[in-house]
């Protein structure tokens, strides 16, 4: 079971330690261990993926918030109101044809991605590079919907910013 | 209605909503209102878009390897901490005699009575559905397997590569007094067992001929050579084991020929 998920959980921790491969590794080893512990609880073998990655994804943020001297979480999180704000705020995206580009964009996305802070991260992450909706990963990392909605909306408009201009600049050199 | 309160409420990837009145206004609100209708349509390629761009490496082979090691040696603890020596070794005593005496004497038998094959092929076919949670060795590494096994049995054991399965590792069986062994692969998403033991037809000149044999769900193509009695067993199609088992034959005669 776990053979068959191994790439993916392991470029989701690579990625959620921002590339250290060291950090990765003790990461994947923790999962693995607690996965071993865990696994006459899992009654579900087709709900293993999610079940792995709830592992993967609770251990980092645990990780993650033992490290921390204080409690940070204003910094990822929007109340309601400013989430709705943030959305009127949003201006549209440029064409197609710059978006194509940016998804060639593998190494820019990586520093991008280090750049987030951990707990949005982990939500692009698990929604958009690994496919689980927000329901599943609200209940993943034990977290309101909103709150991996405003975490989703608020990564995204930081990996825009970063991957907008060099696809453009990509786009422009590549037709001139 | 405003754009924030609209596009918070038809907020792509949400899953499936109650139509009620708020959500009917918003959707009403996005007919009308090109600037959400783009919203919702940046947000599906924005997420579309970073999902492709995320680089995929594949989990090195060394990885793997410290991972499934350090599992191995915790599933050895947990063993040690759940059983005494004394009845870890009566326990794992009986099953062997139980599961095991029975097949080795049907293929020490050859050419015996069609039931008591049968019985031989039932038992390995039960012991593979268990086999999971046995102790024994897990790497990807050939070298490391053979090498485990070398140190373990008295006779030597190749381990053989076949195309589109990976080595997850070995474990040992004891038969009437006298070691086996069984090295394991994964193979399209379930488990292929290569089974290696004592007795069968020396070599001849003639290559092995393969037998196929189902059991409690599972394929169990199984040949003599070398001494030995040979058997690949999966939930694979008899032509496929087949195949398999000849890949195996191949990489062996050469050995058996130096």
């Amino acid at each position: 079971m776990l053979a068959e998920h191994l790439d993916a959980l392991y470029r989701t921790a690579l990625r959620l330690c921002r590339g250290h491969e060291a950090d990765a590794e003790d990461l994947l080893q923790d999962t693995a261990l607690r996965a071993y512990d865990g696994y006459d609880r899992l009654r579900e073998p087709s709900a293993a993926r999610a079940w792995l990655f709830t592992i993967l994804g609770r251990t980092h943020l645990n990780r993650v918030r033992s490290s921390r001297r204080r409690p940070e979480t204003a910094s990822a999180d929007l109340e309601e109101p400013a989430f709705e704000a943030a959305l009127a705020e949003w201006s549209p995206m440029p064409s197609p044809d710059v978006m194509a580009e940016a998804r060639q964009l593998g190494e820019q996305l990586s520093r991008a991605l280090d750049e987030l802070v951990p707990e949005q991260r982990a939500v692009v992450l698990l929604v958009d590079a690994e496919g689980f909706t927000q329901r599943e990963v609200a209940g993943m990392l034990e977290l309101p919907e909103g709150t991996v909605a405003s975490r989703l909306f608020r990564a995204r408009r930081q990996l825009r910013a970063a991957l907008e201009a060099p696809a453009r600049d990509a786009l422009l050199w590549r037709h001139q | 209605m405003s754009c924030g309160r609209a596009r918070r409420l038809l907020w792509p990837d949400a899953g499936p909503r109650e139509a009620s009145p708020e959500i009917m206004a918003a959707r009403q609100h996005a007919d009308r209102c090109p600037d959400c209708r783009r919203f919702l349509d940046d947000m599906l390629r924005l997420g579309e878009s970073i999902g492709e761009a995320v680089p995929r490496p594949r989990a090195p082979i060394e990885v793997r390897d410290r991972l499934f090691r350090s599992i191995a040696l915790a599933r050895t603890r947990s063993a040690d901490r759940r059983t005494a020596p004394w009845r870890r070794r009566l326990g794992a005593g009986l099953a062997a005699a139980v599961l095991f005496g029975g097949a080795w004497l049907g293929w020490r038998a050859g050419s015996g009575p069609p039931s008591h094959q049968a019985d031989a092929l039932a038992a390995i076919a039960e012991d593979h559905l268990q086999a999971q949670r046995s102790a024994g060795l897990i790497s990807s590494d050939s070298a490391e397997v053979v090498g485990w096994l070398r140190e373990r049995l008295p006779f030597g054991v190749d381990v053989p590569l076949f195309p589109g399965a990976r080595l997850a590792g070995a474990r040992l069986l004891l038969v009437d007094g006298q070691s086996g062994a069984v090295v394991e692969y994964v193979i399209a998403g379930g488990s292929l067992s290569y089974y290696i033991l004592p007795g069968g037809k020396a070599d001849s000149a003639a290559e092995p001929r393969v037998r196929v044999a189902s059991r409690a769900g599972y394929r169990i193509a199984s040949w003599e050579a070398a001494g030995l009695t040979h058997a690949l067993i999966a939930g694979l199609p008899g032509p496929r084991l087949v195949e398999l088992a000849h890949y195996c034959i191949e990489q062996m005669m050469p050995a058996a020929e130096v």
